[in-house]
């Protein structure tokens, strides 16, 4: 699983059979015990966060050398030219680039946060800043904010509705960092607690598991499908090593079956197309692959690069068919894992405070948060309804901007 | 103390961070590190051009100011203050100017450091000594105005008391240091009293002239076996147990018998020269120099141009004696000289002129690096543009071609390109230069020694570099047995 220094991609828990074989399928078991322990309220090592979806992400906080306070996007770790900003006037040298939303909004960063008094380095999604809403939606008050494709919303006479409407602007950290020096600052699940002000809306992003409550029969189903996974884990085990050992971006590698797996399945999922049969999985990943070489050997100029490509093309698929009973395990393993992480996700979706829609041509549309993130051992997994979440960044957000 | 300048940016950098001084101030923009400001307190340095934080860092891998990377920096520089002191989240616009040229700046002690600086720590630490050799007791502080004028009749130096005094006071970090050395040299030779501690004057100058007087014998010496005194003796105070006469100072006619009553007298402890070196740790070795004919010795590491566009091509030497020796036109153009300042681990050891090089070149292979005429032709050549033919062939030689270009520099930047060099190439570096042929001349004096070292046998390589090493060191066979501070 990712153990990051600095938090800038987090893994599906699905997928980890594909980034790390037989020892990221375990982990995932792993991931999954704890979370049945969370569930069942026993004790416990790992913690929730709900994943918000805020933009940018900003970083700052007190700088490690000078004390002086800065904002960034991730840029301020960069290892050349870090863009670290003190001052509005360098958000225009730093992001001079960047589009009139983000440079407007470090500054406002640049001008509030100053007042937290923060005495570290935090990241956070920012959630607003002068674009809160009042709107009715199916009849009730609301304050309402769209940071990225989700519309967030909290009734108006609440009190998080109350003070919300008196910030400037609102944030929710998720991240802090340690260490002497920005660029090689070590990142930590979750922010230390800061006082809000006025003027800043500070978000927990803590998920609420004291509040969950899950019945007996989810549990122990739930229980079951871990040790199914389990046992498919062992089963596939090689397989599963195999298939990592020859994933690559170079050489040879590059052009093998297993390199295209991740890609695969990103392509159905963004397609809408949710993991269904095996056999039928098998087959559509034969097509994609047989398209992607063919995409690639169509670009060819010498004959004899063609011929070695059409051979690597030729062997993929034989290995495919081959190894279909390996592959149809692989496949439900992939499936089982979604399962698991479906179930999970179903309890803890009705926790959050705040309301969230997606915007449609029908109006809003009522959403589940966009996601969590499990902190269990110095890792941290995401757990993501995929095909939900694509749909509302690929069609929805695209259709309404 | 100094403010920051252009021309500073383009030396050499000695903290490790990058190869100039550009380099430096990158790394404390990247970082967010406070420095010194020229007008007073310390302040966060961010930059008030877009991409010159980028600039600078391209700068700070090449030295000089001919260079491309640096001579972009220039028009930026000179026209407004693109860079801005920050303090409480408050910034104002800056130029170099408003930086003081501290020690990561090249500020530091030694022969980085002004040479009034230099001269007067040297003449605090004369000073300091003769007060504790007085005393009975280690110093701990600057000495009292009574303790001073006690050994007025002790201490001969060119720089005054109140000069030093003042000096001292504005730099209070040297206090700690001067104070550590002379109690270090007290521990050594306290117990002989009555030295009398010079530090330039009529004492120096004494020395200086025996010195000449040998180094110029010809009945000894086909040619002078230094260049300068530095390199017979780099002590930069002496101390004398006055009961020797002047016959007896002066009476040495060659360099072997001058080197030999001196260590005499340094056994006696009636006469000692001290290099100093401002303490960098909290005790104070004291170590002779050259007092046996043993001496320590060095390798050929290499030789190369850290890039094709700077003047310099450098030399490497690994073993008893690591130093670096930068290699190029030191005349800022105005006149053509060719010299090679060699740099240790700790400490610069001055620059020396392209002859002496030549003469130990000639001495281990027989052959110089060149001769008067054929310095005065290259000059002339230079300076008339008529040097590009046998530029270009020399830089074509397999002896040359890839240490020249920058290929073998191991340090090059990822995205270096490596020039295909030619006559184009070269006029139009030629060109680009305020004072034409500075860059061809230098470059080109830059290749003969290239082309030298890398035809010899491996033999030969070390023994040149042996020889350029002691030399550079003041470790040379017939240099003086000195004490130097560390």
């Amino acid at each position: 699983m990712a153990n990051v220094t600095q938090l800038k991609h987090l893994e599906h828990i699905e997928d980890e059979i594909l980034n790390h074989g037989s020892a990221g399928c375990m982990a995932s078991v792993s991931a999954m015990q704890e979370l049945l322990r969370m569930l069942g309220k026993k004790p416990s090592s790992g913690y929730m966060q709900t994943k918000w979806d805020g933009a940018p992400s900003v970083v700052c906080g007190k700088h490690p050398v000078n004390g002086m306070f800065f904002v960034g996007t991730k840029s301020v770790f960069n290892k050349t030219d870090p863009k670290i900003c003190y001052t509005q006037n360098d958000v225009d040298i730093h992001y001079g680039d960047a589009s009139p939303d983000l440079k407007s909004k470090l500054k406002m960063c640049i001008q509030y946060f100053p007042s937290l008094n923060m005495d570290t380095v935090c990241q956070g999604d920012l959630l607003f800043t002068s674009d809160v809403k009042a709107e009715d939606i199916e009849g009730e008050k609301l304050y309402t904010f769209k940071p990225n494709a989700i519309t967030y919303a909290i009734p108006v006479d609440h009190p998080i509705g109350i003070s919300l409407k008196k910030a400037k602007i609102g944030i929710v950290f998720h991240t802090s960092y340690s260490g002497n020096d920005v660029a090689t600052m070590t990142a930590k699940a979750g922010a230390p607690r800061m006082k809000p002000t006025a003027d800043v809306f500070l978000v927990d992003n803590d998920t609420p598991m004291d509040d969950i409550s899950v019945d007996k029969s989810t549990l122990s189903k739930f229980e079951q499908n871990i040790s199914q996974v389990e046992t498919l884990c062992k089963q596939s085990a090689d397989f599963l090593d195999h298939l990592v050992e020859n994933m690559g971006t170079t050489g040879d590698k590059k052009f093998h079956v297993a390199s295209y797996l991740k890609q695969f399945f990103n392509a159905e999922i963004r397609g809408g197309k949710s993991i269904g049969s095996a056999q039928a999985t098998l087959k559509a990943l034969g097509g994609f692959y047989h398209e992607k070489m063919m995409a690639i050997i169509d670009k060819l100029k010498s004959d004899k690069t063609i011929m070695v490509r059409r051979q690597q093309m030729y062997e993929g698929i034989q290995y495919l068919e081959d190894n279909a009973d390996k592959f149809t395990a692989m496949l439900t393993l992939y499936t089982k894992i979604i399962e698991c992480k479906d179930l999970v996700m179903a309890q803890l979706d009705h926790l959050e405070t705040f309301r969230t829609y997606v915007q449609s041509d029908k109006g809003y549309k009522v959403t589940n948060p966009e996601g969590y993130v499990l902190h269990h051992n110095g890792d941290m997994i995401k757990l993501v309804n995929r095909i939900e979440f694509s749909y509302i960044n690929f069609t929805l957000a695209k259709a309404w901007k | 103390m100094a403010n920051l300048s252009l021309r500073d940016l383009a030396e050499p950098d000695r903290t490790g961070v990058g190869v100039s001084r550009a380099a430096v101030l990158a790394d404390v923009i990247k970082k967010g590190t406070p420095i010194q400001l020229s007008t007073g307190g310390k302040a966060v340095i961010t930059i008030g051009v877009a991409g010159l934080d980028k600039l600078l860092e391209e700068a700070g891998q090449v030295v000089g100011r001919d260079s491309p990377a640096q001579a972009r920096l220039e028009p930026i520089f000179s026209r407004k203050k693109p860079l801005q002191a920050v303090k409480n989240n408050s910034a104002t616009d800056i130029g170099l100017s408003a930086i003081e040229k501290t020690d990561m700046f090249g500020s530091s002690g030694g022969s980085g450091a002004g040479a009034r600086e230099t001269a007067l720590a040297e003449s605090a630490v004369a000073w300091f000594s003769a007060v504790r050799f007085k005393g009975g007791r280690d110093l701990t502080d600057m000495p009292s105005d009574s303790d001073f004028a006690s050994v007025a009749s002790l201490v001969d130096t060119d720089k005054t008391l109140d000069d030093i005094k003042e000096y001292l006071d504005n730099n209070e970090a040297w206090i700690i240091s001067i104070t550590k050395t002379a109690n270090r040299l007290w521990k050594e030779f306290g117990k002989v009293n009555g030295f009398k501690w010079h530090r330039g004057g009529k004492f120096v100058a004494m020395l200086n002239d025996h010195f000449k007087k040998i180094n110029n014998d010809k009945d000894y010496y086909d040619h002078p076996p230094f260049a300068n005194l530095n390199k017979w003796s780099p002590a930069d105070i002496w101390a004398c147990e006055c009961s020797v006469t002047k016959d007896e100072l002066t009476a040495a006619t060659s360099f072997q018998s001058y080197n030999s009553y001196l260590k005499e007298m340094i056994d006696k402890k009636i006469l000692f020269g001290i290099s100093l070196k401002k303490a960098a740790s909290s005790s104070i070795n004291l170590s002779p120099m050259n007092y046996t004919r043993t001496r320590p010795t060095a390798k050929f590491k290499g030789i190369w141009s850290k890039s094709f566009d700077s003047l310099d091509v450098w030399m490497y030497t690994s073993g008893g004696i690591p130093i670096e020796i930068q290699f190029r036109d030191t005349s800022g153009g105005s006149d053509l000289t060719w010299q090679g300042e060699a740099i240790g681990t700790a400490a610069k050891h001055g620059k020396i002129g392209g002859g002496v090089y030549s003469k130990i070149i000639e001495e281990v292979t027989g052959s110089p690096l060149y001769t008067d005429a054929d310095f005065q032709t290259i000059k002339t050549k230079a300076r008339g543009n008529q040097l590009t033919d046998d530029f270009v062939s020399l830089a074509n030689k397999s002896t040359v071609k890839e240490y020249v270009s920058g290929q073998k520099n191991p340090n090059k930047p990822a995205n270096y390109q490596v020039p295909d060099i030619n006559a184009e190439l070269v006029e139009y570096h030629f060109n680009r230069t305020q004072h034409k042929g500075q860059w061809v001349f230098s470059k080109y004096m830059g290749m003969l020694l290239i082309d030298a070292m890398n035809s010899m046998s491996v033999s030969e390589q070390n023994k040149v570099s042996k020889l350029i090493a002691q030399y550079a060191t003041s470790q040379h066979t017939l240099s003086a047995p000195f004490l130097k501070t560390s």
